[in-house]
């Protein structure tokens, strides 16, 4: 079932940014002000604003290979309008 | 912000997720009162917490198996095209908008679909013939309550996708899931049934927080730290949330759901006359 492989990368990324915000959080408490806290810990919170993105790419890959082809223009239009927010929020950023 | 703060928010974050996950919301809506009223965090501090709350809590119940035969993917995919777009717009509007009209924006929303929620309690939407076909949006689920197979069809699609917009504004305007809007409504405008409309929901509003999440994270509204506690709470209690959804009653989940939606409007009414 390729729904299995889909729930396996979303388990993947869950534990990545679980366990990335998980020690991140345990630097900033030894040590507040430290670098190593505030990197970690936004590149854990990076991690899980992708994990959707994320689901949403295996998904679109799933369709393809089932050629569920108004499924696979959803989640186009979909990454499109996820491009279209991250270009807005890197201009104002 | 003291450093004792981190467990309670921990805290905080792990009753949102498990309320969240039960009721197919992002848990946005406990997390932000609790965040706001009890820690007396800034509402748009709390916003971009509860926003990272939502991505954890949607990720965690997409993992899971309990509420897979529930979740309508094609038609979930399908509402997220108007969510993300309403995500951004309210992102984009949150400035122009006093926190005043906020609140009563939001008192008003929650109001409403808890009296539509509370007059259709005995209302079912499955369709207990299995052999009537479920349409191209619709489904069918085994129900344990009926103990049968069942079939929905998807009703209003215009109805569905306005709704969906409508809840991504929400999402992007209060840092919630919009998941307090889709659930309710879907359920009682479009034949959804309700834990079809909560497991579906619940799994896709990490895709709608996409439309508002990079312009909180690119303005510097996400506090790392306390997103990262409020985070680890959720991803615990969520997985309590999913165990305990399909041994929950429908008629059960309704009633907890209009009480929520009925404590978050009086409490967001009140926050606007004194605001």
């Amino acid at each position: 079932m390729t729904g299995h492989t889909s729930r396996l990368l979303s388990a993947a990324t869950v534990a990545l940014f679980g366990v990335t915000l998980g020690l991140g959080l345990f630097l900033y408490l030894l040590a507040p002000s430290s670098a190593a806290a505030a990197v970690t810990l936004n590149a854990g919170i990076l991690i899980l604003i992708a994990s959707p993105a994320v689901r949403i790419v295996v998904a679109t890959a799933e369709e393809i290979r089932r050629r569920d082809w108004s499924f696979v223009l959803m989640t186009a239009v979909i990454c499109a309008e996820l491009l279209f927010v991250v270009w807005k929020a890197a201009a104002k950023g | 912000m003291p450093i004792e703060t981190i467990p309670i928010i921990m805290a905080a974050g792990a009753l949102a997720g498990g309320f969240g996950a039960l009721l197919g919301l992002g848990g946005g809506v406990f997390l932000i009162p609790l965040l706001n009223l009890g820690l007396g965090i800034d509402l748009s501090v709390a916003s971009g917490i509860s926003l990272m709350g939502v991505m954890a809590t949607s990720s965690s119940v997409a993992t899971g198996s309990a509420n897979r035969d529930v979740i309508n993917l094609r038609l979930g995919i399908l509402l997220q095209i108007p969510a993300i777009a309403g995500g951004l717009i309210g992102a984009e509007t949150l400035e122009l908008l006093s926190p005043r009209t906020r609140s009563t924006i939001f008192a008003s929303v929650t109001g409403v679909i808890a009296m539509i929620m509370i007059t259709r309690l005995d209302r079912r939407n499955v369709i207990l013939d299995a052999t009537i076909q479920p349409g191209a949006l619709g489904g069918t689920y085994y129900e344990e309550e009926s103990g049968q197979h069942v079939v929905y069809r998807l009703r209003r699609l215009p109805a569905a996708l306005g709704i969906s917009f409508s809840g991504g504004v929400l999402s992007g305007l209060l840092g919630i899931g919009g998941g307090v809007l889709q659930v309710p409504a879907l359920n009682a405008c479009c034949g959804i049934p309700m834990r079809v409309a909560a497991a579906t929901t619940a799994a896709m509003i990490g895709i709608t927080a996409l439309g508002s999440a990079p312009i909180y994270y690119s303005r510097g509204r996400i506090v790392a730290p306390l997103a990262a506690a409020a985070v680890i709470g959720v991803l615990l209690g969520s997985r309590v949330g999913i165990w305990m959804s399909p041994r929950a009653r429908a008629r059960w989940l309704k009633l907890l759901m209009a009480a929520v939606l009925v404590t978050l409007s009086i409490t967001y009414f009140y926050k606007a006359f004194t605001l």
